[in-house]
């Protein structure tokens, strides 16, 4: 179980800051790092990963500063975003020798089981060169799986991969979260973070702008309606009956249900099976029309 | 000092076509003084002087010294070695040995080999061997430092080899001092002792003590500054 | 619910009938984006410190001299303008070492070729348009300190024919030598996408070329058989240019060791056609190749 805590860090460079008062803890579990392009995230990994110290504030991981402290690199694994690997050298050497370089007792052990959990036993041994950009990803995985690190950091790690061993990654990052070990996830596809992330931190503009779980911001988002889509039996008056309560800001009326836009969830959502059973309007189907990420997301980067 | 950096290093330095491209400059020593068996004495060693330490060595100590990291530190490959429970110093004093193992190779053995060829004396051979074994580490640290400090260390390095060891450490007499070449040709000249060096035209502009002790201490400098600078190296490629 | 009907909706977007600006302004436009990225211009303040650097470097001999003149500390220049380009080859050899790959490494290694391509640009056009820019732009790095000696001549009362003569044949060294050492670094740079790589090999190859023939010049001369000490000067693009220059003015080689007769002369210029046929040959079966990826 180890934690990531960032306590008041910023970072300039003269005039520019790229990183404003952020304060997060990463724990056990996958996490999001969220944010348009330029909002800083490239440095705050740069911070957590020990390449960069903060201007003001500290990044310790479990107590320990990581800046400058090369021993944090036996309990963290580090996936850059970057292609380059080196030439001349199979998959098998080279993540054996990530594991030699990580002072591990039996290399060769801890190479194949890296491999294996990656998936890439069968190409091993063929030149890195030869590789397709999937597969340069996953080797980079088993390098920073090999010394079996409790923090993971990853940055936009399902670059380049087709949906099966993308699907392959997410239940292996799964199967590391549930082991209790951290994972941090830097990502630009919203949708694969949606279906991993157990918490999000936003960054924007340099600015810590949201974190916890992103259904748990939606409903914090007060300023905006939450979407309702309702499919039933007599559109028409439950439409009425939700108007006439006062939770809801709109309600549009089609052939086979309502769209409502509550502006008071919490109320909406005791009132409608009430409605219903009120009026002996039967539901099909009740959806929340915009909790993905996605939406979060975008309201979050529109609002600042 | 690291067995695995080393063994990597080693392999982005001599991979197929940087190998064959390296073996050129060696080479064509070797040529002109096949060429050059023919020439007077003096000529003789005034042209080994500016092959071997104008030209070759600074330009293999070059080649090489930013072959062992500038390019991983330009496409970002180095936080492999930089995301390990290892000493930056470690990191750096592995790339500085190999590069200069191999620059000692490529061209202070070629340079023993060319003076013999030219018919000069087995001692004459050893001490110009030994100076450029000597220049080919210091190169090769000032070099690896130089790729850590600057993303365009190769067109700075050129400067320095070929205008500032080529011309002015070769013509301006203050300058002189502050060239790798003439310290090392200072060691040569110690080696050799005053009568024999005198005899062969060799007049560097320091002793060979001094020439050995600006040697050792910018090779020794040069590697710890460049550990010093890969503690706070920005990954650019993490993020 | 029905699906709206699928339709084309006019936002104003016009289709360009009119006159359009050929192939020549392209290639005008890419020849003074690449004179001025020679020198820096139009391009980060980082990217102008070498270029002027060296600019400072070759201006002051050129001072200097021009002063020694002027003020009458010599009865002669110490210097032809077109000897003091020759002297000042190593300051040349750096300054189109070091531009060549700023002019198309950019190009390679963001792959934005292709882009070129996909405009009226012919594949000839972008060629000759950078040769022609860093040539243009070796020739004006030559030919400033050739022109400041030149006044200093003027300014010491010197006879203005013979000056003028001094400084024309300066002009045309300058010329010649940017043409070759134009055609020869960029044949060399266009085939690594990487800068440093491209300045490394371009430098490394023109200084071991005339390092390797002034050796053999030397060599020749110890043992009196100055034929092959003569013909050392076609083995490299700097020799070829200096024995072009002595033959031109009529004096010895720099290193006094050879002086040019007709043979020899029209020998080098043969060389120097050859060379500049063969880099451009080069270059364009280059950029044959490049693709999208």
């Amino acid at each position: 179980m180890s934690e990531l805590v960032l306590a008041g860090v910023s970072r300039w460079y003269g005039n520019v800051v790229a990183v404003n008062d952020v304060t997060m803890t990463i724990g056990p579990g996958i996490t999001g790092l969220l944010g348009p392009n330029g909002a800083g995230k490239s440095t705050i990994l740069n911070m957590m990963g020990g390449f960069l110290a903060p201007s003001a504030g500290a990044v310790t991981l479990d107590g320990e500063v990581v800046f400058k402290n090369t021993d944090i690199y036996r309990r963290v694994g580090i996936v850059p975003e970057g292609e380059a690997l080196y030439d001349g050298i199979t998959g098998r050497q080279f993540v054996m020798a990530n594991a030699r370089l990580q002072r591990l007792p039996d290399p060769a052990a801890a190479t194949a089981k890296a491999l294996d959990l990656v998936d890439m036993t069968a190409p091993a041994d063929r030149g890195l060169a030869t590789y397709s950009k999937g597969m340069k990803q996953r080797v980079k995985m088993a390098t920073a799986l090999v010394h079996e690190p409790d923090v993971l950091l990853l940055d936009e790690p399902f670059n380049g991969m087709d949906p099966r061993q993308r699907l392959h990654l997410m239940d292996l990052l799964r199967a590391m979260a549930a082991a209790g070990r951290t994972v941090m996830v830097s990502s630009h596809i919203l949708e694969e973070v949606e279906q991993i992330a157990d918490t999000i931190q936003v960054l924007i503009a340099g600015r810590h702008a949201a974190s916890g779980d992103y259904r748990e911001i939606r409903r914090l988002m007060t300023e905006r309606p939450h979407q309702f889509t309702i499919r039933c039996s007599d559109p028409r008056s439950l439409a009425s009956a939700v108007i006439a309560d006062g939770s809801a800001a709109g309600v549009s009326v089609h052939e086979d249900g309502v769209d409502v836009q509550a502006i008071d969830v919490g109320r909406f959502t005791r009132l409608l099976p009430r409605v219903a059973r009120e009026h002996g309007v039967r539901l099909h189907e009740v959806t929340p029309a915009d909790e993905s990420l996605e939406s979060v997301f975008a309201y979050l980067v529109a609002r600042r | 000092m690291n067995a695995v950096v080393a063994r990597l290093t080693a392999g982005e330095l001599l991979g197929r076509r940087r190998g064959v491209v390296l073996v050129i400059l060696p080479a064509v020593m070797l040529l002109l003084a096949v060429l050059a068996r023919s020439a007077d004495e003096p000529v003789k060693v005034t042209i080994l002087t500016i092959v071997a330490f104008s030209l070759v060595v600074p330009l293999l100590g070059l080649v090489l010294g930013t072959g062992a990291i500038a390019s991983e530190i330009d496409d970002g490959s180095i936080v492999y070695l930089l995301a390990k429970p290892m000493s930056r110093y470690a990191i750096a004093t592995t790339k500085v040995v190999v590069a200069a193992a191999v620059t000692v190779a490529l061209a202070a053995v070629p340079t023993w080999a060319a003076a013999l060829v030219l018919g000069l004396s087995t001692d004459v051979a050893i001490a110009f061997a030994l100076a450029a074994a000597l220049a080919g580490i210091c190169y090769a640290a000032v070099f690896v430092l130089l790729s850590v400090a600057t993303r365009s260390a190769v067109v700075f390095g050129l400067l320095y080899a070929l205008v500032w060891e080529g011309v002015v450490g070769g013509f301006v007499p203050g300058a002189r001092v502050l060239s790798v070449q003439q310290w090392a040709l200072g060691v040569a000249e110690g080696v050799l002792g005053p009568a024999a060096a005198a005899d062969i035209g060799l007049d560097a502009a320091v002793g060979a003590t001094t020439g050995l002790l600006l040697m050792t201490g910018v090779t020794l400098g040069a590697t710890w500054y460049a550990g010093q600078l890969l503690r706070t190296l920005r990954v650019t490629g993490d993020g | 619910m029905t699906t709206p009907p699928s339709a084309i909706y006019d936002i104003g977007y016009r289709h360009y009938e009119g006159p359009r600006l050929g192939r020549s302004y392209v290639w005008a436009t890419l020849f003074a984006d690449s004179l001025r990225g020679a020198y820096g211009l139009g391009r980060s303040a980082r990217a102008k410190i070498l270029p002027w650097l060296l600019v400072g470097l070759a201006v002051v001999p050129a001072v200097v001299v021009a002063l020694i003149t002027a003020l009458g500390i010599a009865p002669e220049p110490p210097a032809t303008p077109a000897r003091l380009i020759i002297n000042l080859s190593l300051l040349v050899l750096v300054f189109v070492g070091a531009q060549a790959p700023q002019s198309v490494s950019r190009d390679l290694r963001y792959r934005t070729v292709s882009l070129y391509f996909s405009r009226p640009l012919r594949r000839i056009d972008y060629v000759s348009s950078k040769v022609a820019a860093l040539t243009v732009a070796v020739f004006a790095f030559s030919t400033l300190p050739a022109t400041i000696v030149y006044l200093g001549a003027l300014l010491a009362e010197l006879p203005v024919r013979a000056q003028t003569r001094d400084w024309l044949l300066g002009l045309v060294i300058a010329a010649v030598s940017a043409v070759i050492y134009a055609a020869v670094a960029l044949a060399i740079a266009a085939w690594t996408p990487r800068r440093g790589i491209g300045v490394a090999a371009i430098v490394t190859f023109l200084f071991v070329t005339s390092t390797i023939a002034g050796v053999l010049q030397q060599i020749a001369t110890g043992t009196a058989a100055t034929e092959r000490a003569r013909f050392a000067l076609l083995l490299s693009p700097s020799t070829v240019i200096e024995g072009l220059e002595s033959w031109l003015t009529g004096t010895a080689t720099q290193t006094g060791v050879v002086s040019v007769d007709t043979t020899l002369g029209l020998g080098l210029v043969g060389a120097a056609f050859l060379l500049v046929a063969i880099c451009y040959t080069v270059l364009v079966l280059r950029y044959r190749k490049v693709g999208i990826s």
